[in-house]
């Protein structure tokens, strides 16, 4: 058991700090890019997980399964692309 | 992460608060609306074009912008100065709603959009205007307040009911709209009076949908802004002098 703590912990740790994952204390993020979803016109009921690619650009997945690359382009405007 | 987070969101907010021109001084009110028209104007400055939420006094309910279809900006529009509430910023929405940032020029009027709407930017305000289904549809209705644009637009910026992305695409909205009016008034484009309105009263149901559960007393503002908004933007005069601005 003792050798096997160092793993648990690590693994642990790294859940906690799997990158650009939405956490439980994020909504307005999701409901953020759910509703810049939903005005480019394209459907997403609710927004269960989203990664951060990088500055103003995330992957969310909405709760049908469809993917959108959300994102802000070189000219500021926010670009949504379904995947 | 949250630290990324939050300068990626602090990135968007600058982004916005950048985008969105600084608002002109108020000047002073304008005179009261036509006696048809509800609500005293008020100068029509700072429309932030973010949402196309500009709170107007509330304007009757103006069924002739929807009504021509002819390119007759000034015809159907009352002569009254009503102020355009909220170019959103917008947009914020970004801001949300107004066009808030930089690059949506309202005719010459910084624009939140905002509802609107907008920040984002807010959007803005602009784009408000004539609210075909706006809450001053009564004839006979009590003028409504004064129009203040600049109150409007940085209500749409910092409303929490819409975050940075969705106001950032606000202000994109009202920025496209925008240009469609201007385009109208410079006669470059075929489009019509009518679906300048449709298009108009569409991006303020967004604006509104968005605020009305978050910030229902800016939602109202936004409505009751939205004939007064729209004079400002089919009036070519009136376009032209948010323009400058």
């Amino acid at each position: 058991m003792r050798h096997h703590a160092p793993v648990v912990a690590s693994a642990v740790v790294a859940a906690l700090g799997f990158g650009g994952s939405l956490r439980a204390e994020e909504p307005a993020m999701g409901k953020d890019l759910a509703a810049t979803i939903a005005l480019q016109g394209m459907p997403c009921d609710k927004v269960v997980s989203a990664t951060r690619n990088g500055d103003s650009d995330y992957t969310a997945t909405c709760r049908d399964g469809s993917r959108y690359h959300v994102f802000v382009d070189s000219s500021g405007r926010v670009v949504v692309k379904k995947l | 992460m949250r630290h990324m987070a939050i300068s990626a969101i602090s990135a968007f907010l600058l982004l916005v608060g950048c985008a969105h021109e600084k608002p002109v001084a108020p000047r002073p009110a304008a005179t009261p609306a036509a006696p048809q028209k509800a609500g005293g104007a008020q100068k029509p400055q700072t429309a932030t074009a973010q949402a196309p939420a500009a709170p107007a006094q509330p304007s009757q309910p103006s069924p002739a912008p929807a009504a021509d279809t002819e390119r007759a900006p000034s015809a159907a529009v009352p002569s009254s100065r009503a102020g355009t509430g909220g170019r959103a910023a917008a947009t914020g929405a970004a801001g949300a709603t107004g066009s808030g940032s930089a690059k949506t020029k309202v005719p010459g009027r910084n624009e939140s959009t905002a509802s609107a709407a907008p920040q984002p930017a807010a959007p803005s305000g602009a784009a408000a205007g004539t609210a075909a289904g706006g809450t001053a549809t009564r004839p006979g209705a009590s003028p409504a307040p004064a129009l203040d644009l600049p109150s409007l637009e940085q209500r749409l910026r910092d409303t929490r009911a819409i975050g940075v992305f969705t106001k950032l695409s606000l202000k994109n909205q009202v920025d496209d709209l925008l240009g469609e009016f201007r385009a109208f008034h410079r006669r470059q484009a075929a489009v019509t009076v009518a679906e300048l309105r449709q298009k108009y009263d569409l991006l303020l149901l967004k604006v509104l949908s968005l605020l009305q559960d978050g910030d229902p007393p800016l939602a109202a503002a936004v409505s009751s802004s939205r004939e007064a908004i729209w004079e400002m933007l089919i009036d070519p005069q009136k376009f032209e002098k948010l323009a400058r601005n």
